[in-house]
Parts: C-alpha cells; structure tokens; sequence
C-alpha cells in the first residue's frame, strides 16, 4: 500500500489505511481478550480468595455478653440482678450538625447541652462517645437514629440492686464496664459472669452493623449462675432501719450489724451504717464498699470476757455462786496502770463478775485458767484465723501467742484488750456457745444455680471444730441470761424471748498517743434468743457512740429492737402471704406490679421511674411534662410491658397540673427528687423511708406547695398507715387545721 | 459546506444491530444505577432513587441527541459545525479555570463547569469534538498530504496539545493522556507515519513522566506493584475493594441489587466503580455478556470505519469508535486492578449526564454514517484508496 509518491517516508515500512484499519481491529480485540481473561481470573480463578477477603472486610466479630447471674436471698428477694439497658453513642466525625443534634437532645434531657457541646468538641477526631447509658424510649430511639445518621444504639445490661442501700455493701456493686467492686459480686465474679458469646455480623465501611445486614452467632452466650444467698430480704431491711436510727439516735459514727442462726451459722443480715447506695456512685468509696463485719478488727473489749469464762467452764473451774475478789474496784498490774472496774466492786459471785462485767474478777479467772489454757481457748473460738466467709478483703484481726506477752497480757486479754477481733469472729464465738459448743463456718451462699434454675453447687453447713462440752456451753449461756436479767444488759430484755448476751464497752486505743482514748468508744452487744434454745443471735456494734458511751445503753436496745422485730421471721411465724405487709421494695417480687404515678413530672425523670419499676417507657409528644400515662397509674402489669408517657406543657389543652407523686416506701433522696420535679417543696422529718406524706398521692399540687414527708426505719405498710393517721394529725394541728382535713 | 462532493451513496438503513446493542447497554446502566446508588443516596439522607432518576432524565435527552444526530446528515459535521464544535469545547475548557465561580470545585479538581441548568464535564466534550475536527482536517488534507508533508501535522498537534493541556490543568491526567492517546492514533489512522508522531510523543512521554505529582506516581508504581507482585498486602485500599466486589461474584454474582461491596466499600460504586458492582451482582457470566455487547459495538463502529463511504466518515466512525472503547477498557482495568487508579466513567452504564450525552451523541453520528456504507460491495480498496478520499470540498 505504499504510495509511491511518497518520497519522504518511502524508505519507512509504512501501513495502508485498511492495513491501519485491521491493526486497531486486532489491538482492540487484544485488549478485549486480555480484560475477560483477567475477569475470568479474578472472578472463577481467585473468587475462593477474594471471597475470603470480602468476608473478612465486610463482617465484623463482637462480643455478645453474657447475662450476669442474680443474687438472691434466701426469701425470694433479689440483692443484684442485670436488666437490659439502651445507651446511645455518637461517632463525633460523622456529625453534620452539632447544634441541631445538641438541641435536639438536650431537649430529650438526654444531655446538657453545654457539656455535650464541648464532648463533642474534645472527641471531634475520634469514632465513638457515650451520648446517654440511660435511653427512655423505643419510639425516641427510633426517631434519633434517623435524624442523626451518628448516632448508634448498644444495648448493654444494666446491674440492679432492688434492695437498695440494704444489700449493697454484701451484694457488692458491678460498674458499667462489668467490673466487680467488692462483695459477693468479686468474690463469685466468675459464677456470676458466664461466659460471653460472639456473634459475626456483616457491616458496610462506616457505621456498624447499621443496615439490617444478617447477624450470624458464632457462639452463644452462656448466662451467668445464679448465687442464693443466706441474706433474709425482710430482715436485713428492718437491721438497716433500725441501726440507720440507732446509730443516729446514739450519734455514733458508724454501726454494724450481724445477725445469724447459730445452729448453721448461717448469716441472715449483716449491715453496716452507713452503707454504699448502689443508686449513689458518690457513696461507692473505699470504706462503704468494704464489708466492714468482716474486713474491720476492733479491740472487743468487755465481749471478750467469753474466752476467760468459757476456758474456766471448759476446764471444771466454773461455779457460779462462787465468790470471786474483785479487789474494790482498783488492782495494781505488772508493767503499767492498774486494773480498774467501771464500779468498785468488793467480792462478786462469778456469775456477778459476768453480769457486772468486771474486768477485775475476769482478770482473776483468766490468772486461774492459765495463759495456756486461756490461749487454746482464745484460738479454738476462732478468733486469728479467718472465718472464710466468701467476701473479699476478710480481717484475721490480732491474738499474739503467749511467748510474745507481757506480764499484764493475760489479764487485759481476759477483758478484751490487746487482742483485736472482727464482728464476724465475735458472732461465731458467741454462736458456738449458743448452739451447744459448736464453732460454725458462716454461711453466706447456700447454693449456686444454673440459668436454667437446676443446682449447680448446694453448700450445706460447715462445722469449724467443736469448742465447748454441752454442758459448759450451757453453764455459759446461763451466766450471759443473768447479764440480761440482773446485769449491765437489762436494755436488751424482750420477755417472752429471754435473750441473753454480753455488753462490751471498749476503750479505742489510740495509736498515735500510744494510749487508750477516754472519750473515744467502741460500744457493742452480741446476744442470742432464747437463751436455753438459741434461734437467733445478733450483734450490735456502735463506733464512737456519743450519747452514752456504754453497750448496755446504746447497743442493746437496738439489740432488743432487732431481735423483737424480726422474730416472727425467725421463728417461722411470718403471717400467711395474703395478710403479709406489703414491702414496698419487695413488690417486684410478684409477677404484676403497679404502674407507677409520674403525671406531672418531667418527662427524662418520669421515663427513669417507669424503667426502675420495671416496664418500658414510650415517651409521646413533646414537653416539659408527663400529662398522663396509658395504662393509668395504679394498674397491674406484668414487668417488661411497654407504658406509654404523653407529654405536654401548661396551656395545651389536656395538660393537668402536677399531682403529688405517691412516695410512700421511697428512701429520701428520690422522694425529693419525685417531689422536686411534680413542682412541691418538701419539709421532711425522721430517717430512713418515706413513711407518710401529705397531701395524699394524686392530690393537686401548686407550684412550689409544701408537702410533708414522714420516714421511718420502717416501710411496710401497715407501720406507714399507722404513722400516717398519726402525723396527720399533728401537721394539722401544727398548721391550725381540723384533724378531719388535712391541708393540700 | 453543503458543497460536500459527489451525492452521498446510501444504503439508507441504520446499523440496528448497533443501536440495539447501545439502548440494552444503556437499560442495564439504568439498572446498575440504581443497584449500586441507593446506598449512597441514603447515606446522604436522599431518596433511594435520586440518582436513578436523574440518570433516566439524561438517558431521555442523551437518546434524543442520539436521534438528532442519526438523523443529520454527517457531511454536516465535516465543514463548520467540526470548527465551532472545537472552539466551543475550548472555550467551556477554559470557562474552567477561569476564577469566574463557573467551576464545581471537588478536591482541588476543577473538572465540572456549572451551566446553570446543567453541570457539564467539558473534558467529555472536547475529546467527542476533537474527533470530529481531526477528522474533518484528516479528510481535508488527505492521505497523500499528510504522509508527504509534516507541516500537516501541526494543526492537529495544536488542537491535541490545547484541549489535553486544558485538562492537564484542572487537573486531570488521566484524561488528558486518554485525549491525547485518542488524538495521535486517531492521526496515524489517518496516515501520519508513526515515526513521526514518535519523534514528539517521546519527549512528550518525557516531559509527563517529570512533571508527575507525588499521588499520581504513586498510583503509577503501585498498579505495577500489583501487575508484578499480584497484590496482597500491598494492594491499595480501593484497588483491594475492587477486587474483594469482582472476585467475590464469582461465576454468577449475587444478584442485582445484593452487592456488599456498594455499602461504601467501593469507591464511586455508581460511576467510577460501576463495573466492580456488575461484576459482583452479576458475576463473571454478567460481565461477559456485558463484555459482548461491547464487543458487538466496537465491531460494528470499525465495520462502519471500514465501509465508511468517505475518507471523513471513515476516519470519524474510527474515533467515535476508539473514544468508546478505550473508556470501556479503560474502566475494566481500573476495577480489575490491572490499570493505575484513575477515575473514567463506564460508557453508557456509568452515572453521570455528561459521559453518557457524549456517547450517545457519538452513537448517534456512528448510526447516520451506517446509513451509507455499502457492506455488500467488496469495497476496502473502493473507500479506503487514498485517491478515491483524497479530498473533500
């Protein structure tokens, strides 16, 4: 095809159009072949390896938690229990528009806008920030997440600890990352824990698991086991109500509380004042999240005397009627001041010494005993070793062995000095002389259930070591009867139970001084009833008491108040079910409950009520309170049922001023809290739980009214409707009305 | 210009295995569209089918261009029309970099121009219109001349060098060499020797490869990496997702609509991507046909060159034909990971209003070409002599 004019180029091998023509052709056509043949390798060839790849690009693997297990008492009542719970999460990088967002939250009182604004400003960089761990609604959830493409939702469960401050310290406390803080929830953390899942589950590039993409569960969860505990819901309630009043009443700085069965050892409340409130972070420090029964060793004082005794009965060397010198009231010591008692004293009979608690005559027995006698004895009851009660952080407290003594040792150890104990050793010792002689393990967890509800783990009762003859133990508890009936314990006497048992008033010894303080006391009573049949034993431990420094004065009444309280639990003469008093924090315990009245309350804290009562809140309508609710308070759910808030604002047709919120049977804070938020004022009075409050629930509330709150240590009903009638009567006298009506 | 010589030999029937071939390849892009936008228009709080519809307005006006231009008779496009086609073309380049506020800024590429009413890519327009112009100045000057003499090479070099140096400035490598790739071909179709055009393409090469940014050699170094080392690790993210989306199809994909990779995997799933979503959602089988189809077109534009009735039609159909092709094998090689990272719209299935006008507009002319070819006659020394074409006017 060469032209042959073509001089110029005629020496170049040169192509003739069709020539040209034909060369694209095959070039196009190469190309063509090249990219199905690399399509064909890609997709047939390679397709096992980039479907490998796809799977590993598109899916992620995450953790499906496991349920944790309950904790319950041994009456049905529930010490912790996991909820799921909503949170919503913002991925700060995704926000298009803060400010519509930050309103549109802050207006759900989800957040305060301030604080969210600059949250956002300081996560601006990174993927994820908390908005809200406590979501209200399905409905407002839904509607978030399609406005605001940032937002995400993670369920994640909630820890519940429905007896509030009455089981938190033993129950422990779970933070939100699932961590144990304390309590049998470290000790059983993993019984408790179960094992988590993993699921796989396919998600585009940026948001995850967001488009309804498929979920595959690689693993199923593994629910944690349940842990049933000793712990009589009712009758740690009534402990904490009346040590919280105790302790106030004494102006003492803090109390414990342990009560047990001495026959099993099994632990039935153990309470300190003042306690961790699960609902309270600013309460979860160090010394409230210790169980202070068990981690604090205290000098026992004049409790102590038990050892002197039971080695003297245990050896043959007890009479009763036997006259002991007691040297009138003051006898030099080796190495330091004299003994003195708390009254001169000439010559007492043993029983007296016991009943008087003089240090003196104890100091004689212990001198007849011997040091090693008395040291066997001291160490057989258990006190130096731990108990092995399944809580964290357990105290040995201190007995020094007789080579490390001094010459006056013997003698002040006699009186509970130069030793240190914990309550826990102290209620076993005494349990031991009140079961017949028998030193018990405490027992707290009596058995360990699967999810499924079938036994994993049954502990039975464990026997430590035999301590004491029957016959000394009886001898014993005799003597610790006339303490009651004749001596420095007459404050603790409950007639048709015959309780007996030892006061103990302690010195504090005074570390820095090298002393022991004047003013500074450790009062305390530990008994059990009936003296000759022992059900129940219980010790009362008062720091630093300020009204009277004595056990007789100021820890056995509270004692006695206990003990009278909770016999009918103990004794097994609880009242037929449908005539029990209703406990208000108990109610859970039946499947329906009461939607709870939150008309008039701002919707954020009217949602938070309706969740802690166990239902679900669907918040309808916009502002700034609940006008009703649907079903209406009052009526009977069953938990989980979805309760329907409508919002609104004064000046909407519809919208019903506030109404006093029902409070009865709520602790202090969230008493306010509810009265605050209806738009009431409140003057309180009393301790513990709301036990009476005027106006009446449902009552018209005025912005700003006055409403009276009554607590007591006390919540069940009928004590409510009994200080109900009572205070009605005074605030109406107070406030110059006619008894028969009360002001609103 | 109506002076265009002998009367024009008509067979007087359309290519119609072409223009079936086109509309099912524009009804499938319909369908991919849709596929592989939804999931960005929700994430852009827009309805699902916001860019399915703006995709079907165009496809309606790109198929009435395609009607006008099958219509007009395409001696038309040889005389004036090939100047001021050109001159406008250069002026929408050049509207771009103007700070006139006409340009749609993204990331620091001023590649759209907003008309108003429309946003234009000028760069689609100026390689469709620097087809026609060399065309035109291909059949007016001759195969004789243009063999003998190199002056002629300076006019087409001129307008290659403008339109691709327009675009270099937006900038837009990719589609300047693709312009300029179009151009010089396009003249050695047309009877440039090959040495000649070697003579400046070579330091030209030179000058590129120089003057190449950081990201655009990096994009260079790493498509080898991946042509010699087969990839891996150091396979580039979106290269990486182009191949997890065309290999995970498999054989017969997993159907329309299923794709995973389009849920921002992928980049640009509706335009520069589209492939890897057909591919996915369509498996190997899907491609293939679609990979026939063009086929079909390509072979059916050189069928049209090659009986192209004169020397102007020929070189026309040629590049109409090049245009398309090297965008489509272009595309193909950027989502199987066998070309540098580039974005370049798949013809015809891409979204995007610019793209696809200018290829129907170009379907268009091909079809009013094919009205005049003669297949039946043994006509290759017939229409491709030199003496036979050598002038037109």
């Amino acid at each position: 095809m060469r032209s042959p004019k073509d001089g110029e180029t005629a020496a170049c091998w040169t192509m003739g159009p069709d020539r040209r023509l034909k060369f694209l052709a095959w070039a196009l056509g190469g190309v063509w072949l090249f990219l199905v043949l690399r399509a064909a390798q890609v997709q047939l060839v390679q397709h096992a390896r980039w479907d490998h790849e796809a799977l590993l690009t598109q899916s992620r693997r995450q953790a499906i938690s496991a349920h944790r297990g309950e904790i319950r008492t041994a009456d049905g009542g529930v010490l912790a229990r996991s909820v799921a719970n909503w949170s919503l999460a913002v991925d700060p990088s995704r926000v298009t528009d803060p400010a519509a967002l930050t309103m549109v939250l802050d207006s759900l009182g989800l957040v305060n806008a301030t604080d969210f604004g600059r949250c956002l400003e300081e996560h601006a960089e990174s993927r994820f920030a908390w908005v809200s761990r406590d979501i209200l609604s399905e409905a407002t959830i839904d509607v978030l997440l399609r406005r605001f493409p940032a937002l995400s939702v993670r369920t994640e469960d909630k820890r519940l600890y429905p007896m509030g401050r009455a089981g938190g310290t033993i129950a422990g406390l779970v933070g939100r990352d699932q961590t144990a803080l304390g309590g049998l929830e470290t000790v059983y953390d993993a019984v408790l824990r179960g094992r988590d899942g993993a699921e796989v589950l396919l998600s585009d590039a940026t948001a995850p698991a967001f488009q309804g993409f498929e979920r595959t569960v690689v693993r199923e969860p593994e629910s944690g086991a349940d842990i049933e505990t000793t712990i009589h819901a009712r009758i740690q309630e009534i402990v904490l109500g009346r040590m919280e009043a105790g302790v106030a009443r004494a102006g003492a700085a803090r109390g414990l509380c342990v009560v047990t069965r001495p026959a099993t050892g099994e632990i039935l409340a153990m309470v300190q004042v003042p306690s961790a409130d699960p609902a309270d972070p600013q309460t979860w420090n160090g010394p409230n999240l210790c169980v202070r029964p068990v981690t604090d060793s205290f000098e026992p004082g004049s409790s102590f005397k038990l050892v002197a005794f039971a080695a003297s009965a245990e050896a043959g060397l007890l009479d009763p009627d036997e006259p002991i010198n007691c040297y009138g009231g003051k006898r030099p010591c080796p190495g330091g001041r004299p003994i003195t008692d708390h009254e001169p004293y000439g010559v007492l009979k043993t029983w007296e010494v016991m009943a008087h608690s003089s240090n003196i005559g104890t100091g004689v027995l212990a001198e007849r005993v011997g040091a090693e006698r008395f040291y066997r004895m001291e160490k057989s009851l258990g006190f130096g070793e731990a108990t092995g009660i399944p809580l964290p952080g357990e105290g040995v407290g201190r007995v020094a062995e007789p080579a490390q003594w001094s010459a006056r040792s013997l003698i002040t150890m006699a009186f509970g000095q130069e030793v240190s104990v914990t309550a826990m050793q102290m209620a076993m010792a005494y349990g031991a002389v009140a079961n017949g002689g028998n030193l018990m393990r405490p027992l707290l967890v009596r058995a360990v259930r699967n999810a499924d509800g079938s036994p994993r783990d049954t502990i039975q009762p464990e026997l430590v070591r035999p301590v004491l003859r029957l016959d000394a133990a009886r001898e014993l508890r005799d003597l610790f009867r006339r303490v009651v009936t004749d001596g420095t314990g007459k404050k603790a006497e409950i007639e048709r139970l015959r309780p007996a048992g030892k006061t103990s008033t302690a010195q504090k010894f005074i570390r820095e001084e090298g002393a022991y303080s004047t003013r500074r006391y450790v009062a305390s009573f530990v008994g059990f009833a009936p003296y000759d049949e022992p059900k129940v034993l219980c010790l009362v431990l008062l720091d630093e008491p300020t009204s009277s420094i004595y056990g007789g004065n100021v820890a056995a009444p509270i004692f006695q108040e206990i003990v009278s309280d909770i016999w009918p639990f103990i004794a097994g003469e609880e009242a037929p079910p449908e005539e029990r008093p209703v406990v208000w924090k108990q109610r859970e315990l039946d499947a329906r409950r009461p939607v709870p009245a939150v008309d008039g309350i701002a919707p954020a804290l009217a949602g938070r009520i309706v969740r802690e009562a166990g239902f679900r809140p669907r918040l309808l309508g916009a502002g700034v309170r609940v006008m009703q609710t649907e079903p209406p308070s009052g009526e009977m759910l069953l938990p989980g049922s979805v309760v329907t808030l409508r919002a609104g604002t004064p000046g909407d047709s519809g919208f019903v001023a506030s109404a006093m919120p029902d409070v009865r049977g709520l602790p202090l804070r969230d008493a306010l809290l509810r009265v605050h938020s209806a738009g009431g004022g409140a003057r309180t009075q009393g301790g513990g739980w709301v036990v009476s409050q005027v106006p009446d629930p449902g009552a018209p509330l005025e912005p700003g009214a006055l409403c009276l709150l009554t607590l007591g240590p006390d919540s069940s009903r009928a004590y409510m409707e009994f200080l109900d009638s009572e205070r009605r009567t005074s605030w109406a006298v107070a406030a110059g009305n006619s008894p028969a009506e009360p002001p609103r | 210009m109506n002076q265009l010589g002998k009367p024009l030999p008509r067979s007087g029937h359309y290519d119609g295995v072409l223009l079936v071939s086109v509309v099912l390849l524009c009804i499938f892009g319909v369908i991919m569209v849709y596929s592989s936008s939804a999931i960005l228009a929700r994430a852009a709080n827009e309805s699902d089918t916001v860019y399915l519809r703006a995709q079907v307005g165009k496809l309606i006006f790109g198929l009435g261009l395609l009607l006008v231009f099958m219509r007009l008779p395409y001696r038309v496009l040889a005389g004036r029309f090939a100047v001021w086609a050109f001159l406008g073309s250069i002026l929408l380049l050049g509207l771009l970099l103007l700070p006139l506020g006409l340009a749609v800024v993204v990331r620091g590429t001023r590649r759209f121009l907003n008309l108003g009413l429309f946003v234009v890519q000028p760069a689609e327009f100026a390689r469709i219109s620097l087809v026609v112009f060399l065309s035109a100045w291909g059949a007016r000057v001759g195969e004789e001349r243009m063999r003998g003499d190199r002056r002629t090479l300076v006019v087409p070099l001129v307008a290659i060098g403008l339109v691709a140096g327009l675009i270099v400035l937006q900038p837009n490598l990719s589609s300047a060499v693709l312009v300029g790739m179009l151009g010089f071909v396009l003249l050695w179709s047309a009877g440039q020797p090959w040495q000649r055009l070697a003579v400046v393409l070579v330091p030209l090469v030179g000058v590129v490869a120089v003057s190449l940014r950081g990201y655009q050699l990096r994009r260079i170094v790493g498509f080898l990496e991946g042509l010699t080392g087969g990839g891996g690790s150091g396979l580039s993210y979106h290269l990486k997702q182009s191949l997890i989306a065309a290999g995970s199809g498999g054989l017969l994909g997993k159907g329309i609509g299923q794709g995973l990779q389009k849920y921002h995997y992928l980049p640009f799933p509706h335009t520069d991507s589209i492939l890897g979503v057909v591919a996915e959602e369509t498996g190997f089988l899907g491609v293939l046909v679609l990979f026939v189809v063009y086929g079909i077109v390509f072979l059916r534009g050189l069928r049209i060159a090659r009986h192209a009735p004169d020397r102007f039609s020929g070189l026309l159909a040629l590049g109409l034909t090049l245009s398309v092709a090297v965008n489509v094998f272009l595309h193909s090689a950027v989502v199987l990971g066998v070309g540098p990272a580039t974005g370049v719209p798949l013809p015809f299935i891409s979204h995007g209003g610019s793209s696809l006008l200018v290829h129907l507009t170009a379907m268009g002319m091909l079809l009013s070409i094919s009205r005049h070819v003669r297949p039946e006659t043994e006509a290759v020394q017939r229409t491709w002599v030199p003496g036979a074409l050598s002038r037109v006017s």
